[in-house]
């Protein structure tokens, strides 16, 4: 009996890591952390990403709940729209449990602490899976039923930007990646890949000249996308790495279309099963993509939408792409990763962040306490193989706060001579969406190293008497 | 960044990017984002090449039309 009761609740406390929850915890203990609309709005006509531009340029970056987006048939949809989760890092703490104070390298490090562990899967029996509260299936599927955003001005049509999912043929691991999916029609989608994870198992599919099953998770925990951004080998599974960022296991059911073969999240909010066709492309694009440019029109890949299965009262999420919503989920993930590589051969090394201006990948910032001339180097070095996103290093000393763009700017402006601190390395495997790249895959790279040189005097930094400044704190006046 | 050209829609004349190596000689049609418009690459109206130097298409100039 006891034992029924403790299975119990710890199936009660599984069941609440799932995006209500989220959303219910950032509204009670962050305030104006999330914003309610009301009004109605048409994702399609780019009006949900003109109130999120309208919010950035007043330098706002809450959560947004359109309570009442029109659907692609211009009617109110069901399924609200929940959008910018990711624009904050107070919020990507939240997601992960921590105090919306741990939102620095508290935050990148328990990521990487994380990211190192895996946690089995549960599998769930289909009646216990919200996810398959409503199921529809064939010609009952009408993608024009959803809230899909359009989001920038040269963007052809609506786009789904969150995660496809799919599964090695070999292995069978599952693979978690975003990645754009046009709107082509009722039953139909178009999906860009880069030669990464998911491409690799697609084209493993296609060799075999068989359909590539696929699962887009349309809406879920943040935990689950931030999972979904690790920077772990092509061969790990997601499921069991996202049930670590989650902090219990991911619960999933077997899907509509393959069955167990297929395991599909239970607590997800919305998802949609397909097949890629093997051999067919079609024009797909230009989209406004991570770096805020566009990537141009290509010939893509097609999926045939099989399943569509969501929770009565589901929300549709989405992310902002090209923008802070995108940026801090691409950081994350990245600096705890980082930070570990370079402590392994600078050990004094105090903080790695990729900041917003650096679109949350191409300018990284570390700190080390320098201990020997030659350190800086080695830890910009570092960052420098082991992100390819990376092509600017700044490496500062431990008394500037990597997280303060302010001071590192300083730290460039008063320690940095050009041709004793700069070092360019050329033709270095970058990014094909990084817009100032004059080729398809090689880029230049840059070191600055605004630390100050152990071997030789340099002139301190400007402080007021400590003890003098702790006599006259400013709450005294404020 | 890929190598890109843009191409002036016929219908519309507004560009867009496409994707020099997937696009530039596939014989599918585009798709103009701003109008929906379908259009071969040599009925753009003008087309801005990667290289930077711009021409426009002759009427007709797509071999069979």
């Amino acid at each position: 009996m006891s034992r029924l009761k403790l299975e119990q609740r710890q199936d009660e406390s599984l069941s609440t890591h799932d995006l209500r929850d989220f959303i219910a915890r950032v509204e009670k203990e962050g305030p104006g952390e999330l914003l309610r609309i009301r009004d109605e709005v048409r994702p399609d006509g780019f009006e949900v990403t003109a109130i999120l531009a309208n919010l950035e340029e007043r330098g706002r970056y809450p959560m947004v709940l359109f309570e009442r987006p029109l659907n692609l048939l211009g009617e109110v949809s069901a399924f609200p729209l929940l959008t910018n989760v990711y624009a904050s890092r107070t919020r990507c703490a939240m997601a992960l449990g921590l105090t919306p104070q741990q939102h620095r390298l508290d935050l990148s490090m328990e990521y990487s602490r994380r990211e190192a562990r895996r946690l089995a899967p549960l599998a769930l029996e289909r009646e216990a899976a919200p996810v398959k509260q409503v199921v529809k299936t064939g010609l009952q599927i009408d993608l024009r039923e959803l809230p899909i955003v359009r989001h920038h001005k040269m963007d052809p049509a609506p786009y789904i930007d969150m995660t496809p999912v799919m599964r090695d043929p070999d292995q069978g691991q599952y693979n978690i990646a975003f990645l754009r999916n046009m709107y082509k029609g009722p039953r139909r989608l178009g999906i860009h890949m880069s030669p990464r994870h998911n491409w690799q198992i697609c084209r493993k599919y296609e060799e075999r000249n068989l359909p590539t099953p696929v699962v887009i998770v349309v809406s879920h925990h943040p935990a689950f996308y931030l999972g979904a951004l690790n920077v772990s080998p092509f061969g790990v599974d997601d499921y069991e790495l996202v049930g670590s960022m989650m902090g219990q296991p991911l619960r999933l059911v077997p899907s509509e279309t393959w069955g167990k073969d297929f395991m599909v999240p239970a607590d997800a909010e919305m998802v949609i099963e397909g097949e890629i066709p093997p051999g067919v492309r079609e024009v797909e694009g230009p989209f406004g993509e991570f770096p805020g440019t566009y990537g141009p029109q290509r010939l893509r890949w097609v999926i045939d939408v099989k399943a569509l299965t969501h929770r009565r009262d589901a929300i549709y999420q989405d992310v902002f792409v090209g923008h802070r919503d995108n940026w801090v989920l691409g950081a994350i993930p990245k600096e705890g990763t980082l930070f570990n590589r370079i402590k392994g051969v600078v050990p004094t090394v105090k903080a790695v962040h990729l900041p917003n201006s650096g679109t949350g990948r191409f300018n990284c910032y570390i700190s080390i306490d320098k201990k020997v001339d030659g350190e800086s180097k080695q830890a910009a070095l570092i960052a420098l193989g082991e992100c390819d996103f990376v092509k600017n290093v700044f490496v500062v000393d431990a008394d500037i706060d990597p997280f303060d763009e302010e001071q590192v700017m300083w730290a460039f402006a008063t320690r940095v001579q050009a041709d004793q601190d700069v070092d360019i390395i050329k033709n270095v495997k970058g990014n094909t969406l990084e817009p100032s790249q004059n080729d398809d895959i090689l880029t230049t790279k840059m070191i600055i190293d605004a630390t100050k040189p152990v071997r030789r005097t340099f002139a301190s930094r400007v402080e007021v008497p400590k003890e003098v400044r702790e006599k006259f704190r400013v709450e005294r006046y404020l | 960044m890929v190598k890109h050209f843009d191409p002036t829609c016929p219908k519309c004349k507004q560009a867009f990017h496409v994707h020099h190596e997937d696009l530039r000689n596939a014989g599918v049609k585009l798709l103009c984002p701003y109008c929906g418009e379908r259009f071969h690459v040599e009925e753009a109206d003008s087309i801005l090449e990667h290289d930077g130097r711009r021409w426009k298409p002759g009427a007709g100039a797509r071999a069979g039309q």
